[in-house]
């Protein structure tokens, strides 16, 4: 079978991750966070993520505009901590670009991945950790639910009960964590990732025009905030 | 009870999935505590490390158990080292995945991942290595630091509660005390979770 170059999303979107990890990391320049929020919203409306972008778009405007109150009335740090608005508008971009990143079907990121000549043991870190990530909330609220039902849940209960309270959500997450493993390691073996031999796959697309644009775009984008961000 | 032997000790796709698994839970753990203990200085400066530590060691207990492969506090290390590098803290990452080959060397020989005591002393350098990457960056390169943090965005009051804090010998080894004896009842802790429920239950062995 002729193998063809990354698949257009994983392609891009990997990209998007890795500069804009690079550049949360590298670049102090003020105007970082705003401006690579704003490449990680266009990219997000690019490809139609309509609602992933409002939500962290409201996120990202509340953060800011607490941290711009805070500036404008000086609150100062007594009640609240004004770091923990400073870090969470910070980190936006960054996890911004890997909720974007996270909708991908798992097999498309595998399959990028393995394009990108990744090792397998990083690739199947990566998509397992894309793929379990998402469903950890919903996880935590079934057990915190059970444990409502069973009179064991509500705050009084936690403050009382800490280690109790503890021990009752801990235990549930955890087995049903390794169960989830368990299925996810079967589903992998099952698919060839323990094969020895190359591996092909359904998602071979071409490396399209589009590709090209957006990740000349980004890139002239790092080089323009790395290169004044430093001056 | 199943002996990990040379030619095994290799992570294999189902050890690699439950360590990610596990990991992201901790990851999870910590920022969120980490986060909730924001709100107060003293609360996050000086507690929060430990409460972490304390809370994500019977993970690390069931991992180590569930996997016993040379590789396995590294993995997760380095994930914490890449946690931090995408909250913008390179130099951090740099210094967690330093620290990670030294709890590796300590964890080398086969089984390591089974014996409580080694595991509370790779857990404890976990712990120290997790406070560490808060004053290391003060101490190292403060100028760099504080230009850093007050360009970014961070309060003057902030960054100088926070240089009083790790700064004072007393106050710092109060810190680090906490913070790796938490761990170490984190660890034991989690032995204590591990017999009473997953070995029972046939997850560890």
């Amino acid at each position: 079978m002729k193998r063809y170059g990354l698949h257009i999303h994983v392609h891009v979107k990997l990209f998007l991750i890795v500069l804009t990890v690079v550049l949360t990391a590298v670049s102090s320049h003020k105007y970082f966070t705003p401006l690579a929020f704003a490449a990680v919203l266009i990219f997000a409306l690019a490809q139609g993520y309509f609602k992933a972008a409002g939500y962290n778009g409201c996120f990202y405007g509340l953060f800011v505009g607490i941290v711009f109150m805070y500036n404008a009335f000086g609150w100062g740090d007594r009640i609240v901590s004004r770091y923990i608005f400073v870090i969470a508008a910070n980190a936006m971009p960054s996890f911004f670009a890997c909720y974007v990143f996270a909708l991908t079907p798992p097999s498309e990121i595998a399959s990028g991945l393995n394009g990108l000549r990744f090792p397998k043991s990083t690739g199947v870190a990566v998509v397992t950790l894309f793929r379990y990530f998402p469903t950890v909330g919903a996880e935590t609220r079934a057990v915190r639910e059970n444990m409502r039902v069973r009179g064991l849940g509500g705050l009084r209960q936690y403050l009382l009960h800490p280690m109790r309270s503890f021990i009752c959500v801990l235990i549930p997450l955890l087995i049903r964590a390794l169960g989830v493993a368990e299925q996810l390691s079967v589903s992998a073996v099952t698919r060839g990732a323990e094969s020895k031999t190359a591996r092909h796959s359904l998602y071979e697309k071409r490396f399209g025009i589009a590709d090209a644009a957006w990740l000349a775009l980004f890139a002239a984008g790092a080089f323009c905030l790395f290169y004044f961000g430093r001056a | 009870m199943q002996e990990t032997t040379t030619s095994s000790r290799k992570l294999t796709v189902k050890d690699i999935i439950t360590l990610t698994v596990l990991t992201v839970l901790m990851i999870v753990i910590a920022f969120g505590l980490n986060t909730a203990t924001m709100f107060n200085h003293i609360l996050n400066l000086v507690f929060a490390m430990g409460l972490i530590c304390f809370l994500i060691a019977p993970l690390y207990v069931l991992m180590a158990h569930r996997v016993n492969k040379t590789g396995t506090i590294a993995f997760f290390m380095v994930a914490y080292a890449l946690a931090n590098t995408v909250m913008g803290y390179w130099y951090v990452g740099l210094f967690i995945a330093v620290c990670a080959v030294v709890c590796e060397v300590i964890m080398f020989k086969p089984n390591s991942y089974k014996t409580p005591w080694k595991n509370c002393i790779a857990f404890g350098i976990f712990s120290f290595t997790m406070l560490s990457t808060s004053f290391l960056p003060l101490w190292l390169f403060w100028d760099k630091f504080y230009a850093t943090s007050t360009a970014s965005g961070m309060s003057a009051e902030y960054l100088n509660t926070f240089k009083n804090f790790y700064t004072n010998g007393g106050i710092l080894t109060g810190i680090a005390a906490f913070t790796v004896c938490a761990a170490v009842l984190g660890v034991i802790v989690g032995y204590v979770i591990l017999n009473k429920y997953f070995k029972k239950a046939g997850y560890a062995d």
